[in-house]
């Protein structure tokens, strides 16, 4: 099987395995870095595309992004030559104060860094100062918003009203995600964008962006 | 509005699956009490002696909120999901008006400390002993009138709960032997604590808080294997005591590909079953409304906090009129309810579900 094939499979089928031999072989054959996640990207898209569908669920997704970070992090020296510039935008990420439900988000992240944008991932339990802080420091094009609860969809409310009213809204878009949210309830508040899952996280954030 | 039964009976009735006077509502109302008399959340969950739960306090939530909401079955004490993994050491934080969490899963970093722990006694292992005499007090006071639910996770959302929900899924893949032990280890636990419950006054049902045992997180197979035989042995426990068992499952079990598992799940012999947000409840109570009572379906998202009360009595009309009409139906929100939910919401929920929801239903 060609090397490019092996790696999507690898990501697919989230293979545990030590990826270096698999690496190595990718770049014997040319591969540059970029290409690797390239790849990755392709075989995560498939894998939001199964999640979206109902043919894999959550065990799998994170298999498949545990296999597509292992790789990430073995070539995560070359991407950084490889890479000159801040990619397709830089997005701030978290689970809002209060929630520790962090699997949406970090599966929302990881497909962002394979997509190709910058991602902050700020973590769980995250506090409206926190959000509002890094998107500044870091000219956040996006902060992107987590909650599976809906006792803590008020500081999703609370991190949304603070961006405009801070004024970040020209540069700063926001999106949300998560169990309780809506399309109706990102409309209610605000948000610019919203996404039921993962995958569409990616697509959102891209449409937000024209990128 | 007629009172022919009183809340008690009303949800027996139901739960068997038969048309009482009215249908009942069960608010599992598990922090939401706390702000009904304004406590703040440490001061009920770790506030009592020696740092633990507030039994006094916390019976006098759950009475006052019963008393201004008026719904039918309370939960016998102010829940929080943090009380097993503090057992074996984990830690919870205690949000000042927020809902506890776990910050520290009791066995984030070591699951084979599994092999080497008992079970919890209740009676005197870390906060439960507040909370089983939180049970005493609200039976003693309103259970002669009102039902009164044992709240319990089921077992792999307990699990999950001890140990990290992603690395308990990386666990099954892994290491399904020791995954099972933490789950085994969760199971006797659920079990111990429903009896102790039922000794301290609890009268009317088991309510297994399942979100984790569902397809919301698990695989089907992961369904099959890790839950639904140890939901099968809980609800034997629970028959055994004389009890019957709501089973509580988070994912959309309506769609075709999931019919199977909720045929399973009855095949445990549960005899109550809610359903989440975004399930087709008309189509639950045609397919499964002969076999099990059906429960839920309020939305909490679109319906209870955003409210208005108007949207929340067309949502219980709706509810009523698809599931309720042949009786075996209990009216309550999609999930539960915690602090933050606005209070005149819950009672427009409870007020209307009574209204509307009196037999024979015409609407």
């Amino acid at each position: 099987m060609e090397v490019s094939k092996k790696i999507k499979e690898t990501v697919i089928e989230g293979e545990k395995k030590d990826y270096g031999d698999l690496i190595d072989k990718a770049k014997d054959e040319g591969l540059s870095a970029t290409d690797i996640v390239d790849i990755m990207a392709e075989a995560m898209d498939i894998v939001g595309d199964k999640f979206d569908k109902g043919d894999f669920y959550l065990p799998q997704v994170i298999t498949s992004a545990n296999a597509f970070n292992g790789i990430l992090e073995i070539i995560e020296p070359d991407l950084r030559e490889d890479i000159s510039g801040s990619g397709k935008g830089k997005v701030v990420i978290g689970v809002v104060e209060g929630d520790v439900h962090k699997i949406g988000k970090n599966l929302v992240s990881t497909l962002l860094d394979a997509a190709g944008f910058s991602v902050v991932d700020l973590g769980d339990d995250v506090k409206s100062d926190e959000f509002i802080n890094t998107a500044k420091e870091e000219e956040a094009d996006i902060i992107g918003l987590s909650t599976m609860m809906t006792t803590t969809m008020s500081e999703v409310e609370e991190v949304v009203d603070r961006v405009e009213e801070e004024s970040l809204n020209e540069q700063t878009k926001t999106i949300i995600g998560g169990g309780p949210c809506s399309q109706e309830y990102a409309n209610e508040i605000g948000a610019d964008g919203y996404a039921k899952n993962a995958q569409k996280a990616v697509k959102e954030v891209s449409e937000i962006l024209e990128v | 509005m007629k009172n022919e039964m009183t809340h008690l009976k009303r949800s027996k009735v139901a739960l068997k699956g038969d048309k009482p006077d009215k249908v009942p509502v069960f608010s599992r109302d598990l922090t939401f009490p706390l702000d009904v008399v304004d406590y703040t959340t440490p001061e009920v969950c770790k506030g009592g002696a020696g740092g633990t739960f507030d039994a006094e306090k916390s019976a006098e939530a759950v009475i006052k909120s019963q008393e201004e909401i008026g719904h039918d079955v309370v939960l016998g004490s102010v829940w929080d999901l943090g009380l097993a993994s503090d057992v074996y050491g984990g830690e919870t934080k205690f949000p000042e008006y927020g809902i506890p969490r776990v910050d520290e899963a009791a066995f984030s970093d070591n699951l084979e400390r599994v092999e080497d722990v008992d079970p919890i006694n209740f009676r005197e292992d870390g906060r439960y002993p507040g909370v089983l005499e939180s049970y005493e007090i609200v039976s003693e006071e309103i259970g002669d009138e009102v039902g009164i639910a044992v709240n319990i996770q089921g077992p792999v959302t307990e699990a999950c709960l001890m140990r990290g929900t992603e690395k308990l899924l990386m666990d099954m893949m892994e290491r399904p032997d020791l995954a099972k032990e933490l789950i085994d280890l969760a199971t006797t636990n659920i079990k111990n604590f429903i009896e102790e419950c039922f000794e301290a006054g609890a009268n009317l049902t088991t309510f297994l808080a399942a979100s984790n045992d569902g397809t919301e997180v698990l695989t089907p197979q992961f369904m099959r294997e890790f839950s639904l035989p140890k939901i099968k042995e809980i609800v034997e426990f629970s028959h055994d005591l004389g009890y019957p068992v709501v089973f509580h499952p988070h994912g959309v079990f309506t769609e075709p590909e999931h019919h199977e598992l909720v045929d399973k799940s009855i095949s445990t012999g549960i005899d109550g079953f809610q359903f989440a947000e975004d399930n087709d409840y008309e189509f639950a109570a045609e397919k499964w409304g002969e076999d099990v009572c059906i429960l839920g379906g309020v939305s909490i998202k679109d319906a209870i906090l955003p409210g208005p009360v108007s949207k929340i009595e067309n949502e219980v009309k709706k509810r009523l009129k698809d599931c309720a009409k042949d009786g075996g139906y209990i009216a309550m929100a999609a999930c539960s309810l915690h602090r933050d939910t606005p209070v005149e919401n819950v009672r427009a929920m409870t007020e209307a579900t009574h209204k509307y929801g009196e037999y024979p239903i015409n609407l």
